[in-house]
């Protein structure tokens, strides 16, 4: 135990507000990716736009960390280890797939049929590409089971998980970014205090 | 204590930080490829799995890669870019046990070709959504492995610059890790 770690101040509140936004925002982004795959006809560009909101939620999802060290390094007036850095990250992956899972909930609950209509709307997509038939219904049947376990609680629970471990882990190296970008720059490592200061 | 030049308690640090993060990337790796590189077929897990990564990837069944008569779960880009990041992060700590200094000097303009390989993969999506060109599977994967790489390489970099800064300190300060 590193006898600073007293002085340091919690990172709770960051995490939250890393993970608030970043949840939020990838929420947003899957939710207007929906309407704009249910509102038009079954294309491919319909599906190029869904690539690119994706790649949108891919980047987002992972800053969430790097808005929670920001958000940390507020407060900071010693500097934090890369480790410090990688489990503020982690604990940010878990709000994030918390946060999105339930508001994705939420969401369901008021529109029931929403995921439903985007479900039928991808299949009708696939349908037009180019692909094997055995292709197209592997992932028929992948998205099938996906939206019937949905709003169990056994699939609330595996989403909560699988979610956790995924952005967690690549929230954890963004974490460790963040040190490099908010704090290490500042001030030099914590983990040392000077011995004329201790004698 | 006084911490000298590699002090076992240092070493340990990054030994059991290096483990886990093999451990985590060799599970999002697995998580990503699906089902064509598992041991086992489980179709609860690769739903939840393919419902987890929907918020990481488009997904789209014509850019994913084909392995044992399985679609990867992510595109080949993705599928590159996870690879990237276990291939290097294993190969990177390799490296740093036995050469450290000269993965230093190699991975000093690390940041540098992050944003240049970033700003790649941002062209070569958005040449080939406005219709300029299409890049085959091969190619994006390839440019998915070296953008992961390159992330890499900037983490590898934070950390020998952190050691660097314990063994500069380790002759005045005392170590409390």
């Amino acid at each position: 135990m590193n006898t600073m770690d007293e002085q340091l101040p919690s990172y709770q509140k960051s995490v939250l507000v890393g993970g608030g936004i970043v949840g939020g925002l990838a929420f947003l982004v899957n939710i207007i990716s929906g309407y704009a795959q249910i509102s038009a006809e079954p294309s491919v560009t319909i599906l190029g736009i869904m690539a690119i909101m994706s790649l949108i939620t891919c980047l987002v999802a992972m800053t969430g960390a790097l808005i929670s060290t920001w958000h940390y390094s507020q407060f900071l007036e010693q500097p934090i280890t890369l480790g410090k850095g990688a489990l503020i990250g982690l604990f940010t992956g878990i709000a994030v797939a918390v946060v999105s899972t339930l508001l994705n909930q939420m969401w369901s609950a008021l529109n029931p049929d929403f995921n439903q209509q985007v479900m039928e709307s991808v299949i009708a997509s696939f349908e037009q590409l180019d692909l094997p038939e055995e292709q197209i219904q592997a992932q028929t049947d992948m998205l099938y089971n996906s939206m019937k376990n949905s709003g169990s609680i056994r699939g609330i629970l595996s989403s909560i998980i699988s979610g956790s471990v995924f952005y967690g882990i690549l929230n954890a190296l963004t974490g460790m970014l963040g040190v490099k970008l908010f704090i290490q720059n500042k001030i030099p490592p914590r983990d040392y205090i000077d011995i004329s200061e201790t004698e | 204590m006084k911490a000298d030049k590699g002090s076992p308690q240092i070493t340990r640090k990054y030994r059991i930080g290096y483990g886990i993060g093999v451990l985590g990337l060799t599970l999002v790796w697995l998580g990503a490829m699906g089902p064509g590189v598992w041991p086992f077929n489980s179709g609860v897990l690769a739903s939840a799995t393919h419902s987890s990564f929907s918020m990481l990837c488009h997904q789209l069944p014509e850019r994913a890669l084909m392995i044992n008569g399985n679609l990867t779960l992510v595109c080949a880009r993705c599928a590159g870019f996870y690879s990237g990041l276990l291939a290097s992060w294993t190969l990177f700590g390799l490296v740093c046990w036995g050469k450290e200094e000269m993965l230093k000097t190699g991975l000093n303009k690390a940041g540098y070709f992050l944003v240049a390989i970033l700003i790649a993969v941002l062209a070569n999506v958005a040449g080939q959504f406005i219709g300029l060109w299409s890049t085959p599977a091969s190619l994006r994967f390839l440019l998915g492995i070296i953008l992961g790489a390159a992330l890499i390489a900037v983490i590898y970099q934070t950390v020998l610059s952190e050691k660097y800064m314990i063994k500069l300190n380790s002759s005045i300060y005392e170590y409390h890790g």
